[in-house]
Parts: C-alpha cells; structure tokens; sequence
C-alpha cells in the first residue's frame, strides 16, 4: 500500500516540480521516488511474512480490493527495479516539463495495482490506469507518422481487449455471484468439486483468458504488438516491453492461479497450446526481421510465451520461477534496448546493418551486451538461464511436450540474438567509441549487468528470501 | 574446485591487462597443471571418486559437486597439460592477442569444470560455458568469408543438442524418488523402462554426437575446423571433441542401460562408418587443415566405436587413444599453423620442399605425422592396436572395415607430409623463417607426449584402468536386470 501511495502522491509533485526545466533535471526526483517506493517493500514483506505466512491465501478477507501478499510484493519490486533501469538509461531527453515520465510513473501505479488485486473491479482499474497513459506516451512524438500509427493502434486495441475483459468480469460474475478473486475461486471449486458445469463461469473464463493474452501479446492475439512496439519512441517501447508486459504477467498469475486453480482442467489445455504457438511464432517471425527493434518486439513475444508456462504450473513454483524470469527478462531487455537507442540509427528503421559503424566502440557496453543477449537466449551463468530452467522444470511434470517446444524455441532464438553480434562485434569498426556513455549511464548498465550474473550465479539469492525472513 | 577457479581467475586477469596478458595466461594455465599434478600425488586409482568438493548450489536439487576418478582424471591431464601449450602456440597472434588467450584459459576452465562434475545440471551448465569461448575465438578470430554463418551453424548444432540433453536430464532428474535430484549418484539409480529410456537417451545421445561428431551428425565440423583460427581448431578436436566422448562414457552409458542394446550398435556402425568416410575424404583434400580435419573425424570414429564395444579392451584403448589423439592433432595444427604463417598458404599443390629449409621442423612435423597414423613406439599405436582388437572381437567384419584405418591414414598423412614437406619447392617457398622459441617448446612438448606414451602406455591404462572395470561392472549389473 505504501508503495503505491508513495508513488502516486510523488509523482503529482513532480509534475508540478518539472513545469518548463527540462526532462532531465527532474530524474533525480524521481529515481529518489522510486528508491523510496522500494523501501517500503521489505518491511512490507517482513509483515506479510511475520504475520500472516499461514494465511497466505486466506488473508484477503480483511482488505477487500487490494493485498500486498508476498507475490504481489515481489512484482511489485520487479515494476519498480524495471522503472528505474528505464527512467537511469533513458534520461537523455531534451524535451521540457515532467509529463512524459510523470505519465510513466501513473502507469506504474496502475502496474502496482495489477501485481496486488483481489478484486476483478481493481484488476481493470489496474488495466484502464496502466494503458491510458501508455496511448499518449506510444503517440507522443506527434509529428512522426509512425509513432502516430503505433499510438491509434494501441489505442483501438487495447480498448477492445479491455471491454472484452469486462464482458469477461461481467460472465464470471454472472456464474459465482462475486467479483472478489478468492470468492470466485472457492465457489468455482465448490462447482467443480459437485460436478455442476457453469456455463456463464467457463465462457467468461475463456474470454478472460482471450483478454489477457491480448495484454500480454500472446498467440493468437500478437499482431499489435510489433508494429507499436516499433513505432513507439523507443523509451516507450522499452517500458511497454519490460514494465507493462511484467505487470501482466503478475495480474494474469494472480488471476488464474487464485480464482481459477481449481478448474485447471478446463483453461490449462488451451493457455498450454497458446503458449506453444506463442513461443513458435514469435521465435520463428523473430529470425526473419531486418529490423533489430522489430526482432526484439517478436522476441519479447516468445518471451511471453514461456511465461505462459509459469501459469500453468503450481502456485509455488510458478511464482518463484515467473519472479526470476520477469526479473532476469527486465534487467536484459533495458540494457539491450538501451544499446539499440545509443548505436542504431532511427533513419534507417534499426535495421542490422545500421549497427555496424557503431558498435564495439565501448568495451563496457558491448559486455553489457553479450551478457543481456546470452541472459535473453538462456545460456548458464546468466539470469535467464535460472529462469527458464525453473520455468521448464515446474511445467514438466505435467506439460513435457510444451518443455519440448520452448526448448526447441531457444535454439531457434540463438540465430536472431547472436546476429547482432556480428553487426556489432565482428565488423572491422571505424567511427570507434562514436557515443560516449554517461556515468549515469554507465551506473544503470553495471546495475543490468550486476542483476544479470548475479542471479545466474546464485538464483538462491532470489528464492532464499523466504526463508531468510523467517529467520 | 582450484582447477576450476585458478584459470578462470587468469583468464579474468589477462583480459583486462593488456601486454601481460600472454605471461599471466600462461601462468594460470601452468599452475593449474602444477595443482593437478599435485592432486595426482594423493590420487589412488582404485576406481572410486576422489577429492570430493560439495556444496549446495543454486536451485534446489542441485550441487556444486566435483569429483575426480581415473577417467576423468586421464582428460584432466589432457586438458591441463594441452591447454598451456595452445596458449604457447598463440603467443604470435598479434590482433587482439590479450582477449584471445584469456578466452583459452576461460576455456580451461570449463573444461576442467566438464570433467570433473558429479551433478547433471552442473555438467550441463559447464557443457555449455566451454562453448562460448570457443564461440568467440572461432567468430573474432577466424578466416575466411562465412566466418560467422560457419560458426553460427555450429553454435545452433552444438545447442540444440545440449538443449536436448537438458530435458533428458530434468527428466531422469524428476524421476527420483525424493524431489528433483541432478546428483550423479540419484541419477545413476534411476529406473526406467525401454520407452522412456529410448527418449532420454536420444537425448543425451544428440548432445554427445554432435559434439565427437558421429556421422550423420558431423556436417559442422570440417567447415569450423577449417575456418577457425589455429588456436580453435586446437581447442576443438584436441580437447572439446573429448567432451563427447567422455559424455558417452560417464554420462550416457550409466544414464540409460536400459536401452543400451539398442543405441550401442547404433554407435558402433556410425563409428565404423565415420572411420571410411573421414579417410576417403581426407586422401582427397588439398587444404591442409581440412585433411587434418577429416583424418579427426575419421580417428574419433574409431574411439566411439571402440566406446561402444562395451568391453575393457574397448573402453582402455579409448581412453589412450583419447590422450594420444589429443596430442597429435594438436600437433598437426600446430604445424600447420607455423607453414601458414611462413608461407601464407596452406593448399598442398602451391606447397613443397619446405624440409630443405627447415630441417628443426621437418623432424617434429614427421614424427607428429608418424604418431597419427599409429607407428609403434608412437603414442597412436597402443590405443588404435586395443580398440582394433575390441572391435574385431565385438564383429569380425566392422573390424576389418576400421581396420583399413591403418592403411587409409597413412596414406592421407604421408601425403600431407610429403606434398608440403618434399618434392618440388612451391612458389614463394625460399627460405624458412627459424622457429620462434615458443613454437619449439610447443612442439617439444608434444613431441616428448608422443614419445613418452608410445613407449610407456600403461600408465594411462594404470590410472583409468580401474575406473573403466568399475564402469563396466556397473553397466552390465544393470543391463542384467533389464533383461
């Protein structure tokens, strides 16, 4: 709740703070907001821990439409860390007032509150105030056509997808009679525990689903998401692609591993085949782009296929593994985007080629950059490489062939992130180090890099909070 | 646990120290040697796992688990004592030399972490780490046009392989009984019927073939031989493409006896098969390294085969004849290396009459050739005439067939041998350029391995011979109770 409050009441005095100084001069506010916000999360955890562990289910009586649980602490400080690395990395801009990153920060509240629902209503007020301020930032450079196209699109689609969520709301209210996430969950286990089919409660669960792939750009919903992706001002897009895509991911496990575990058996099949077609299809489209942008967009589509996976699986392990991918996936795709900002050329859509004349100039950087694409593509000793293996062992035991093919998805995903590194890497550079790197910079990169090997190196720094709490 | 760390430690030191580097790399290198022979003192070869390091290590289920027995202990020799004389063999490089031999310790590293893991998920994850300085010595440093396209296919080969490995292992690893398990030991324990044992074992089998290579899977390796530079090609056939086969023997065999059956003869005619085509080809090569490459192929056919026999004889001769390959094709590209640097070329027909100019290198040269196609009193003998004897005592005809080998490689190596060395002088041949220290102390090196072991092969049979018997011990108490 802190967090939230914080955040929120924040940004509106850096909105008034930021009036005609430029964007830059208001990041320290803000990255001082944010480290304030993360402040609050421990304690909050040490609470949630102390007090209630038992009752980790059960606790959402007392509060009825928000609960800072333990899953929800820790997405929340995923959004948070994952803000912070856009806000240190992207703060070369030299446009005037706060608007821009204040719209930001109010999308990150609505991300808060989509990692910490308990009650259908606040899940789309989560949604509404998460993308509302998103179609503006996808539009704001209003002169480019391109970001212009992105911003209707966003717009259009995203409006759609969240009325077919309430349609959604309105079928699973109609078939338990509660709005309240652990209320549907018990009646639609009662239903199932004596047999009785609830038309109204599975088709809204359908459409739900339908809806919540929509947000988080999975087969067969996908098609926005690589053409706003690439139209987006590229601070946008790196927001949408990490922020946003990881606070849909915490609103859609919450929801289907609270309200719906017990009819598993009536969703999981059909999420498990979307996941599949979401790994393959974005792995396979993703190969095929000229544009390194365009390839991220559909590799960020594969990505959320394999965080399908973690919704399949049990509650506990899910969650771990879903924590250490979102975290492992922000830390690489910020500093990756980050890179493409700094040494692709606009002009030329990002396309490969346009990296040669660039790259390799920084040796820090293209560490950086090895490291983020090796996370991305899983090899050992990397974040990613924790995260999909956890992902891949907690969906085995039930979903071995869906394994099959996200592995088969990761030795697709190595021709497309290592073809970079012939642009930047194995090109004889002329125009060497033609960008110099702030300490700022240099500071949010290190803390990328640091998150990165960390976790590969030790994930039992992530897992073993629980316990160490407790202790 | 040291040998791990020691060279990785180097390998991290020399890529930030510039002109240096070279000296601290090989230092690292050396000390790492100097460890294992101090470890080798208290080793006692009587097949059990020693100088065992565990600790708990990232997920649950998994251990930082290293041991070392008498088989891993013949690879460790090979790759600490090969490691510090590829490094020795790169000191000319000039571009970049100080990124170059820091990514050959790195590579140690792994390797050393390959051969001495006891827990699936550990040796999966420093499977794939050796890949990756190898990745980027063939990539950076390479020749030739499809540099990247080259090393790239075999990247994604190498990966899709170890990706399968990978699922193999969760799974056997989900099987046991208390929880996920990558221990060597649970894994080892874990029943399974012929269907299951089958997929797990395509599994692991894809990983190891791709990487020794076994025939239908080798189409990576004569392009990435050839197009990498000397000190890849090096670490390649003489110490990586021994992961394979060492993965066949500690991993793959133990995992899966349940359909051992099945998959050995699978081996053993993919061998055999790789023995005549890696010879065919080779006797028509004109670029050196590419006859080089293919007499590889063709010599770890054999190993694999002689693996696959599942008898004592079988498995020792490996074992020898791992060490001694390792040797002596490390020395071959050495060689080749030290003419193309001289001469800018390295095609048979442009080369010739280099020995009037060279008499040092000539004898080296010859004696490296003369190991490989397994001359008595060389180290190839030993190991070819013990894996020769398995085959033909497993069937009469696969021995025939690989026992051609022996004519075969004689031809390809005295061709190679004698198209670059004797005959007509080639163009712009005028003059040898004297052997730099370092490339004499390489090649000395080499040179006093082939002896030695030509002359004195028990002692890699003493350290390995007891492991090997407990192996197979193990293996056929297990094949037992299947049928």
């Amino acid at each position: 709740m802190k967090t939230l409050l914080i955040i929120f009441l924040g940004t509106i005095v850096i909105l008034f703070l930021g009036i005609n100084k430029p964007e830059k001069k208001s990041l320290p506010y803000i990255l001082i907001l944010l480290l304030a916000a993360l402040s609050m999360i421990p304690f909050d955890w040490y609470d949630a821990m102390t007090g209630n562990m038992a009752k980790w289910q059960t606790k959402y009586v007392s509060i009825k439409m928000l609960f800072w649980d333990i899953p929800a602490l820790a997405f929340s400080a995923v959004l948070i860390i994952a803000s912070m690395l856009v806000f240190i990395l992207f703060s070369n801009q030299s446009r005037k007032g706060a608007d821009l990153p204040g719209l930001m920060l109010f999308s990150l509240c609505g991300g808060l509150m989509m990692t910490s629902f308990t009650n259908l209503v606040m899940l789309f007020l989560g949604i509404e105030a998460l993308s509302i301020p998103l179609y503006v930032l996808a539009g704001s450079r209003k002169t480019d056509l391109r970001s212009n196209e992105a911003g209707l699109k966003y717009f259009l689609m995203g409006a759609f997808s969240t009325a077919i969520f309430l349609l959604g709301c309105a079928f699973v209210y109609g078939g338990t009679g509660s709005l309240d996430i652990i209320s549907i969950g018990r009646s639609a286990g009662m239903m199932g525990h004596i047999g009785v089919k609830s038309a109204l409660l599975h088709s809204g669960i359908i459409i739900l689903l339908a809806s919540m792939l929509f947000k988080v750009a999975a087969f067969p919903f996908h098609f926005w998401s690589p053409d706003v992706y690439d139209g987006s001002p590229n601070r946008t897009t790196v927001f949408m692609a990490t922020v946003v895509k990881i606070a849909a991911f915490a609103a859609f496990f919450r929801l289907f591993q609270y309200a719906f575990s017990d009819i598993k058996g009536w969703w999981s099949q059909s999420m498990a085949i979307a996941a599949a077609a979401t790994i393959l299809v974005g792995n396979i489209a993703a190969v095929r782009q000229k544009s390194f942008k365009r390839t991220l967009a559909y590799s960020s589509i594969a990505h959320a296929g394999y965080m399908l996976m973690a919704v399949l699986s049990a509650p506990e392990d899910g969650f771990w593994a879903l924590l250490i991918y979102t975290l492992a996936y922000a830390a690489s795709a910020v500093a990756v985007f980050y890179l493409l900002d700094r040494y692709g050329k606009e002009s030329e859509g990002y396309s490969f080629e346009s990296f040669g004349e660039s790259g390799a100039g920084n040796r820090f950087a293209s560490l950086v950059l090895i490291v983020s694409m090796f996370s991305m593509a899983g090899i050992p000793l990397t974040a990613g490489f924790a995260g999909k293996f956890m992902l891949f062992s907690s969906a085995f035991a039930q979903y071995n062939w869906l394994v099959g093919i996200a592995l088969l998805g990761s030795a697709i995903s190595i021709a497309y992130y290592f073809r970079i590194f012939k642009e930047v890497l194995f090109k004889p550079t002329a125009g060497l180090s033609a960008y110099k790197i702030t300490w700022g910079e240099y500071a949010g990169l290190a803390l990328a890099l640091v998150l990165t090997l960390s976790i590969g190196l030790w994930p039992a720094l992530i897992t073993g909070i629980q316990t160490m709490v407790v202790k | 646990m040291e040998l791990i760390l020691i060279p990785l430690l180097a390998g991290l030191l020399a890529a930030w120290s510039g002109k240096y580097a070279k000296w601290i790399a090989l230092a690292g290198s050396i000390s790492s040697l100097a460890f294992l022979i101090f470890l080798f003192r208290g080793f006692n070869p009587d097949g059990g796992f020693q100088f065992a390091f565990n600790k708990p290590w990232f997920f649950t289920g998994m251990h930082f688990h290293t041991a070392i027995d008498g088989i891993g202990m013949v690879l460790l020799l090979l790759t600490n004592v090969l490691s510090p004389v590829i490094v020795l063999a790169s000191f000319g490089k000039e571009k970049n030399g100080a990124l170059l031999v820091a990514l050959i310790v790195g590579m140690q590293a792994a390797l050393n972490g390959v051969f001495m893991s006891m827990d699936g998920l550990m040796f999966y994850i420093f499977w794939e780490l050796a890949l990756i300085p190898i990745y980027f010595i063939t990539a950076l440093w390479g020749e030739g046009n499809n540099i990247f396209r080259t090393t790239l296919r075999f990247f994604i080969y190498t990966f899709i392989g170890s990706l399968a490995m990978l699922a193999s292992l969760i799974y056997l690893a989900s099987k046991s009984p208390n929880g996920m398990n990558f221990d060597y030991q649970s894994l080892i324990s874990v029943k399974l019927s012929l269907k299951e044992a089958l997929w797990v074992g395509s599994g692991l089998l894809l990983a190891f073939a791709v990487k020794i290579p076994l025939m239908p899977f080798h189409s990576w390796q004569p392009d990435t031989y050839t197009e990498a530079p000397a000190a890849g090609s090096m670490l390649l056939s003489g110490i990586m493409l021994k992961m394979g086969l060492y993965g066949l023997i500690r991993w793959f065999f133990p995992l899966v006896p349940e359909a051992l059956h099945i998959f050995n003869p699978i081996i053993l005619y993919s061998g055999v098969a790789g023995v005549l085509y890696g010879a065919f080809i080779a006797i028509r090569q004109n670029d050196m390294k590419r006859v080089v490459a293919f007499s590889s192929l063709s010599h770890v056919g054999l190993i694999a085969a002689g693996l696959a026999t599942m008898s004592a004889t079988g498995l020792k001769g490996s074992m020898v004849q791992l060490f001694s390959h390792g040797v002596n094709v490390i020395g071959l590209f050495i060689a080749v290396d030290i003419i193309q640097s001289r001469f800018a070329n390295r095609q048979l027909d442009k080369l010739g009459g280099i020995a009037k100019f060279a008499p040092v290198f000539s004898v080296f040269f010859l004696i490296l050739v003369l190991a490989s196609t397994a001359v008595p009193f060389s180290n190839g003998f030993p190991g070819e005439l013990l894996l020769l004897k398995a085959i033909f005592t497993k069937n009469i005809m696969l021995g025939v067939l690989s026992g051609l080998t022996i004519i075969l490689c004689a031809v390809y190596m005295l061709r190679l041998y004698q198209f670059s060395m004797f005959g007509q002088t080639g163009e712009n041949i005028s003059s040898f350029e004297k052997l730099k220290w370092h490339e004499i102390a390489a090649l000395g090196i080499l040179v006093a391995l082939v002896l030695f072991f030509g002359l004195h092969p028990q002692t890699l049979i003493d350290i390995c011979g007891p492991s090997v018997e407990k192996t197979i011990e193990l293996l056929s108490n297990t094949m037992g109770e299947v049928k």
